[in-house]
């Protein structure tokens, strides 16, 4: 064989990985890339610190370079991570290998395991190339060897994220320029946005906890483990925390690509679904932390601010499981009946209406839960015999937000069914939910606004918008809460009734389809039964010779 | 071995399989032929468990292709129309990379695959340099890697030169020999019917005539294929003959239909068969009036392949 010694052991255990890493190392064409991009940051790196060092003190110019090159690596590896990854497992499809790759009998999740496995070493042999560069900044001062240990482990963290975000989107994508378009397209846009929120935003908070972590840092998180005070907030928010939210987003981008690569007559419904079921609480915790941590007036403001996070996240798996079969395929039952699966499989297995349920019942539990325990919380703050308004306003919002969650997934589930696509739902429910947010609100702009009447009775038009619960809360934090508390009720009560007709509508719609399908299936084995194997004839309309 | 029952199957509302069934016994070659888009290459996905039918039974050594297809695929060996390769792995790398996908010892299995194919010269070339019909060989040695015992091949001598064409058929015949049941569709019908022991016609998703080629033939000028040949018509005197026109013959059925002594008229491609009861005057006469219509006509030769006039009989049938 002519695969080296090293890689053909590699060929036993990780064939796809062999495979591609002896492509790479032949074409080249990645490999020159990242050293192209090596090459320029370090340059970069050295015409700051030449240009700059100069004039400011070292120990202060090797911080600012620590957080100069880290940003703009952590750029590189979150733009172009994703981008190397999709382009490797759509490569297959894109070049009519896929389906010789599914034939050999390997499975899905394997083949994507070696594509990824794939895309993390050449990521990793990056960050390689650049540790020479990041020296600079430890040179220089203000940073300590730990501090940029830390920090590549970060940097190796995020880049196992962004490459099993772009193997998601490889399963997804039917070429490699669309692939591509895709990766690189919402990681432009994702980078930035969680460097400024993660990134700056973060960085007050962690400054506020703990001061010796400088703040408006983008890369606080190596520093704060070094720096930060070993407590309970430190196991919580520096080890807990980043770990069950790296955790949860791997295990989501793995289960996104297996359902991806799998086809409508297999379970692609339990993976996701177990996600979310440890997700869920997990997610309904982490929201909870704002809350726990601030005090003060502010307090109500974290506890709806994780509210409004978490209502986020249940709209997020509705639109995730409007990708479910409206039942459990024929090849998914036989597995059942030959494991002798129990009601725990069955339930977790594929089946809009039950998913979609599922989603509805837990995600109200969460919702419900979480705003009682703020309620709970921000009670003990009120003054005695007074009336506790921080956690009415708090449960009032998540009523609410509650209410319009019925509707979402009512209406997914009928888009769902209707549309009989899922991507065609997804636009569908998106664009009804943009609507019924900012619809609202442009009538109260457009008329509102211009009325004689106070401003409190015109806000009145922007009450079917979810927002409107703020609204709420602002008029209980006010003191008058009567007509905004009874406004918000009323149109809570027409978002639960309209997403409950939809979900019946949609339920009985799929009930229809799934027993159209199943008659048409009984009816197709009666036939099979009843004709002898060694009477097979052709179509009577063929009128065709038989057999010999 | 292959199995096929009231196979149907929609693409978004257009129907591309209508009620398909067949049998393909134990090592038999099985050839299948139809025009583009008659659903071939659907029917060979869903065997091959790369697509799921809307509705019927597909069986490969008595499993469920439908209920299991992590058993059936260990059994087949299915090569796709136009497959892809990796341009930057060699010939023997290629190899031994499936090999080790289908867990064998890539150093015997590839050594067999070579030799099956007559590949073995070229086992360090790069597979982006081969010619196309060395690709289709590669192809081909992928396939038999894991020794299936069903193999599955969509047009496999598509891109061979003769010579190749000829070691291929003589490998089916090996192979038909080792016991193996061998499925493949191919536009090159002299191909099949000098290896295939059945065949399979398909016409825009509906299996028009399937079985041994003579029984096909037999069958065929009894007029029990309705519409295609009446029997009427045909005598000791009929005779067919093929002319090929320059450019498309697909026009030319119009012109000929409804001309005293022809009784049937066919065409694919630049291949015009027409069936004609009387003399060579009948015949000038039918080149005279291509020639008037502005048809090019390039030569005419008595009609000698019996499945392409199976093939053109059987597929004309709606034509006018």
């Amino acid at each position: 064989m002519s695969f080296g010694p090293g890689l053909r052991r590699l060929l036993y255990s990780q064939p796809v990985m062999a495979r591609d890493l002896r492509q790479a190392l032949r074409t080249g064409r990645t490999i020159f890339l990242l050293i192209l991009l090596a090459v320029l940051l370090g340059l970069l790196i050295l015409g700051i610190g030449s240009a700059f060092g100069m004039t400011r003190a070292p120990i202060n110019f090797g911080a600012v370079l620590f957080q100069i090159f880290f940003s703009l690596a952590y750029f590189i590896v979150a733009i172009v991570g994703p981008a190397v990854a999709a382009v490797g497992l759509s490569s297959e499809r894109d070049g009519r290998t896929w389906d010789a790759l599914v034939l050999t009998g390997v499975d899905v999740r394997a083949i994507a395991k070696g594509k990824f496995y794939t895309a993390t070493c050449t990521v990793l042999a990056f960050l390689l190339m650049i540790t020479p560069t990041s020296l600079v900044s430890l040179l220089l001062g203000g940073v300590t060897l730990t501090e940029v240990v830390l920090a590549f482990g970060l940097l190796a963290i995020i880049a196992i994220v962004a490459v099993a975000y772009g193997i998601s989107v490889g399963a997804a994508a039917h070429g490699t320029g669309a692939a591509m378009l895709v990766a690189m397209a919402s990681a432009l846009v994702g980078a930035p946005v969680l460097y400024v929120a993660v990134g700056f935003g973060m960085s007050f908070l962690a400054h506020g906890t703990w001061p010796e972590v400088p703040s408006l840092s983008p890369v606080w998180l190596p520093l704060a483990y070094t720096r930060g005070r070993f407590d309970g907030w430190y196991i919580l928010l520096l080890i807990a925390l980043p770990t069950a939210m790296v955790g949860l987003a791997l295990w989501f981008f793995y289960e996104l690509t297996v359902a991806r690569l799998s086809t409508d007559a297999d379970d692609r419904a339990s993976g996701l679904k177990r996600w979310f079921l440890v997700s869920l609480p997990i997610m309904t915790a982490i929201a909870a932390i704002p809350g726990a941590m601030t005090h003060g007036s502010s307090r109500l403001h974290a506890w709806i601010g994780g509210l409004g996070g978490l209502f986020v996240f249940a709209v997020f798996c509705a639109y995730v499981f409007a990708g479910d079969a409206l039942a459990a395929s024929r090849r998914v039952e036989f597995q059942w009946q030959k494991q002798g699966a129990g009601w725990k499989t069955r339930v977790l297995g594929p089946g809009l209406v039950q998913t979609a349920m599922l989603v509805l019942v837990t995600s109200l539990l969460s919702l419900g839960v979480y705003a009682l325990a703020g309620a709970a919380v921000l009670s003990r703050e009120a003054e005695r015999g007074a009336m506790p308004a921080a956690s009415i306003a708090l449960l009032s919002c998540g009523e609410y937000w509650s209410s319009f969650l019925v509707f979402v997934i009512g209406f997914v589930v009928w888009a769902r069914v209707r549309a009989d696509s899922a991507s065609g739902a997804r636009i569908l429910s998106t664009m009804v939910a943009a609507v019924a947010l900012a619809a609202p609100w442009m009538a109260f702009l457009t008329f509102g606004l211009t009325s004689a009447r106070r401003v409190s009775e015109t806000l009145l038009i922007a009450a079917p918008s979810p927002l409107y619960a703020l609204v709420i809360v602002g008029a209980i934090e006010g003191g008058e809460p009567h007509l905004a508390l009874t406004s918000g009720l009323v149109c809570s009560l027409g978002w639960i009734s309209m997403g409950l007709v939809l979900f019946g509508l949609g339920a009985r719609r799929a009930t229809r389809i799934v027993a159209e399908q199943r008659t048409l299936r009984a009816n197709l084995e009666a036939r099979l039964a009843h004709e002898a194997p060694d009477a097979l004839m052709p179509p009577s309309d063929t009128a065709a010779p038989t057999e010999a | 071995m292959i199995l096929a029952r009231h196979l149907s199957h929609r693409f978004g509302s257009v129907e591309v399989l209508h009620d398909i069934n067949f049998e393909v016994a134990r090592s038999e070659i099985f050839g299948f032929i139809g025009p583009n888009g008659a659903g071939k290459t659907t029917t060979i996905r869903a065997m091959a468990t790369l697509l799921d039918p809307w509705s019927g039974h597909i069986e490969i050594d008595g499993i469920d292709v439908g209920l299991e297809p992590e058993r059936v695929r260990p059994v087949i060996g299915y090569m796709a129309d136009q497959a892809g390769i990796y341009p930057k792995l060699s010939v023997e790398e290629y190899l031994a990379f499936f090999a080790a996908m289908h867990r064998l010892d890539p150093a015997q299995a590839v050594d067999r695959a070579l030799d099956l194919t007559s590949l073995g010269a070229a086992r360090a070339e790069l597979s982006g340099t081969l010619s196309k019909g060395m690709r289709q060989r590669l192809q081909l040695a992928k396939t038999l890697l894991h020794d299936p015992e069903v193999l599955i091949l969509d047009e496999p001598a598509s891109d061979l030169d003769p010579r190749a064409r000829i070691e291929m058929r003589e490998l089916f015949l090996r192979l038909r020999d080792a016991k193996k049941t061998i499925f493949l569709s191919s536009h090159i019908l002299t191909e099949l019917s000098d290896v295939c022991t059945a065949i399979g016609v398909i016409e825009k998703g509906r299996l028009i005539a399937y079985g041994p080629i003579a029984q096909i033939i037999q069958e065929l000028h009894r007029g029990e294929i309705s519409g295609v040949v009446h029997p009427a018509q045909t005598g000791p005197q009929a005779k067919r003959f093929k002319i090929r026109t320059l450019g498309p013959a697909d026009v030319t059925p119009p012109l000929l239909a409804g001309m005293t002594g022809v009784f049937t008229v066919g065409a694919s491609g630049d291949l015009l068969v027409v069936g004609v009861m009387g003399g060579d005057d009948l015949l000038a006469g039918v080149v005279k009036r291509l020639v008037g219509a502005g048809i090019g006509v390039v030569g005419v030769e008595p009609e000698r392949d019996q499945l392409e006039t199976v093939f053109l009989e059987l597929t004309s049938k709606d034509q006018p």
